[in-house]
């Protein structure tokens, strides 16, 4: 079994990257193929979880879960325009909730967590440490000096704009560096499955399936 | 039966929801600490349904496209094909749902992903080009983050893990910093906004 | 001339096939020839390393894989190690997802790992999917015995692990699994659990220092290279040390595109091009 599902994934893997030679319609197979399953799992776990947080907790006699039901099924009448209108209070429950969540705990853990930091014993630390500190609290004060824009970005706020906007190109290229570096990891993932057997037979087959078709097309 | 397209009902909604979300966490009361918990129970609940929405709109689309004999209409065979499969696989035992989600559909998802890598390769050639002061900054962070991450750079050149920590604990964490408290202040003017009636996106 | 001409017009044209072949050929060379490149080991990985190490037997530790199959390369070997070497510790782990995949993405890492004798139920349990992200985490954190069936359909009270699961103060330790902003995670489990540390995809990284420094979060290992870093740490190589010799390559690769293409640029600014 593990052989045939090693064989599926290579080929499913090379129909894939069919893409990369033309479009095809294997490319569009296992796209679809993919969407199909992730639709199929959804169901599955929607299903099995209303099952656990609505149908058993009501049976056992939480008869009031009925009123989020209602408000939960009402969030469907968005696909009739005539009726949209009643969605939008299963929106608003789902949307004022996860806000107040959010909000309830953004003031300790992003805005006090963020700004104690910067309270440090001078005396305690070393130089280095000393300018590191100074640095981010440079670089923190200029970014949020850039997204001030009840003024205009003048003078001193302007400059202090400038270094923000240098400091987070510092952090957007990181995040440029990593990203590109973890976008390779798919595909040397797959190039480590499919150098293994019985996969790697599948890898000539697959050059001698593009140079047909490009000796058959006449080097288009 | 006019009153229930008023707007207020959803903006009530929001307030409510909010409050009890916001101030919940805070208010040590037995009755708060109930009313907290059962708005848990609910947005649970109706969170689950939603799911049931992407579902629903991605059905009648390709439903559509069968019907209306769209391009590429078979495809859509293929998406229901698949959605029937896994659905029946979850239900008939954990193995045949570990064989065809781990074993099947995981890595031929990578492989679908691997796109991103592969046009991303092919565009930074084409349009990466350090034209400003603020591109020059952002390709020398770049630059140092991706040799931090090959590890042969580490190897042969021992400053470059010091610098990328350096770049990482140090000016990034700062913008990142800034970002964060940023966010925090944003989102909590996004929610008075929406309780004022300002943004009409969940209220209509 | 011309044909030397010719064959660079059309590698010139197809450039984007170029590369790809170029990229292709870099990543399967160390799959059939490895390298073996040394990894150097990062201060945060060590500091979760011993974070997990100090666990005694019996603790109980909150472990939350969010992320989509798609993205299992990214953080799934870390995820792994992690794991590994919490089941070596023979703490109890509660699983419990705030994204849809996370409970099959838990089954397959257990399946990939060595669990040894661990018994489910008693050492480990899949408390499965709870809808509603920072909402659903919002509501474990204020009662984690909230959920009453586990990912199989078994009563909580049923699991001799959920006995000792009476509030969220009783993990001594909470890991998480994220590819995207990690905001929710931090805001909802930060001191509230004694210590949290992240398997971050790598493109998240900066977003989370600010946390690691502030210090609501313990630690965090970066992607792939810091499921290698880790394997390293453990001595129990793996996908992510396997996928390290390719990465030094195609890195490198890329940074020479990217000269290159700059170099061309501005020789051709530079002449009024």
């Amino acid at each position: 079994m593990e052989v045939i599902a090693s064989l599926i994934v290579a080929i499913l893997t090379l129909m894939a990257w069919s893409m990369l030679y033309r479009e095809t319609v294997f490319y569009r197979f296992v796209e679809h193929l993919i969407i199909g399953f992730s639709m199929g799992y959804t169901l599955y776990i929607t299903i099995d979880t209303l099952k656990k947080i609505w149908i058993s907790p009501m049976l056992a006699g939480n008869w009031i879960l009925i009123i989020p039901a209602i408000l939960g099924f009402l969030l469907y009448t968005s696909f009739s325009e005539r009726y949209r209108y009643l969605s939008r209070w299963g929106i608003a429950a789902i949307a004022g909730s996860g806000a107040g969540f959010a909000v309830g705990r953004a003031v300790p853990v992003q805005i006090i967590g963020q700004i104690k930091p910067f309270f440090l014993n001078l005396r305690e630390v070393g130089a280095p440490a000393i300018i590191n500190w100074l640095v981010v609290i440079i670089t923190t004060v200029t970014t949020l000096a850039y997204f001030t824009f009840t003024r205009e970005h003048k003078g001193a706020l302007g400059w202090a704009a400038k270094i923000g906007r240098w400091s987070m190109m510092a952090a957007f290229g990181a995040t440029f560096g990593a990203t590109i570096g973890c976008d390779l990891l798919y595909i040397i993932e797959r190039c480590i499955f499919l150098h293994k057997a019985p996969q790697v037979y599948l890898l000539p087959i697959a050059i001698i399936v593009i140079v047909v078709d490009i000796l058959r097309r006449g080097g288009k | 039966m006019s009153w229930v397209r008023r707007r207020e009902i959803p903006l009530l909604i929001f307030a409510i929801t909010f409050i009890i979300g916001c101030f919940g966490y805070y208010i040590e009361h037995p009755a708060m600490g109930k009313i907290y918990s059962t708005l848990f129970d609910w947005v649970l609940l109706m969170s689950n349904l939603a799911l049931g929405t992407g579902l629903i709109a991605m059905t009648l689309y390709h439903g559509k496209k069968i019907a209306k004999r769209e391009k590429g209409y078979e495809m859509s065979f293929v998406v229901f094909g698949a959605l029937i499969l896994m659905f029946i696989s979850c239900y008939a035992s954990p193995a045949s749902r570990e064989y065809l989600y781990a074993k099947i559909y995981t890595p031929a998802s990578i492989a679908i992903l691997c796109f991103t890598g592969f046009s991303e390769i092919s565009g930074l050639y084409r349009a990466f080009r350090v034209r400003s002061v603020e591109a020059f900054f952002l390709a020398l962070a770049g630059f140092i983050l991706l040799m931090h991450f090959a590890p042969v750079y580490g190897f042969f050149i021992p400053g470059v893990e010091k610098v990328a920590s350096w770049l990482l604990d140090n000016p990034a964490m700062g913008a990142s910093r800034g970002i964060v408290i940023g966010v925090a202040i944003g989102t909590i003017a996004i929610a008075i906004r929406v309780l004022l009636g300002y943004e009409k996106a969940y209220t209509g | 001339m011309s044909e030397k001409g010719g064959l660079i017009e059309v590698l010139g044209r197809n450039y984007r096939q170029v590369i790809w072949i170029g990229v292709l050929i870099l990543c399967f060379l160390p799959a059939f020839v490895p390298l073996g490149i040394p990894i150097s080991i990062d201060k945060l990985t060590i500091k979760a390393y011993k974070c997990i190490e100090e666990l005694e037997p019996g603790d109980l530790v909150l472990v939350s894989p969010d992320f989509t199959p798609g993205m299992w390369v990214e953080v799934g070997p870390a995820m792994n190690a992690i794991m590994q070497h919490l089941f070596m510790k023979k703490v109890r782990i509660v699983i419990v997802s705030f994204y849809i995949d996370g409970p099959v993405l838990a089954e397959k890492i257990l399946r990939e790992i060595d669990i040894g004798d661990a018994k489910y139920g008693v050492d480990y349990v899949n408390l499965g999917y709870l809808p509603g992200m920072e909402t659903a985490m919002a509501a474990f954190v204020e009662n984690p015995r909230r959920i009453e069936y586990d990912y199989y359909g078994t009563p909580v009270e049923e699991l001799e692990i959920m006995k000792d699961v009476k509030s969220i103060g009783d993990f001594k330790l909470y890991i998480f699994a994220c590819v995207t902003w990690p905001d929710p995670w931090i805001r909802q489990f930060s001191g509230k659990v004694p210590k949290i540390i992240t398997v971050i995809s790598p493109a998240a990284i900066s977003l989370v220092m600010p946390y690691v420094s502030g210090g609501q979060l313990y630690s965090m290992l970066p992607g792939t290279k810091g499921g290698a870093e880790y394997e390293a740490l453990m001595k129990r190589p793996g996908v992510a040390t396997s996928i390290m010799d390719a990465t030094s390559l195609c890195l490198t690769f890329v940074m020479l595109l990217v000269i290159v293409g700059n170099i061309s640029y501005w020789r051709k600014r530079l002449r009024g091009e």
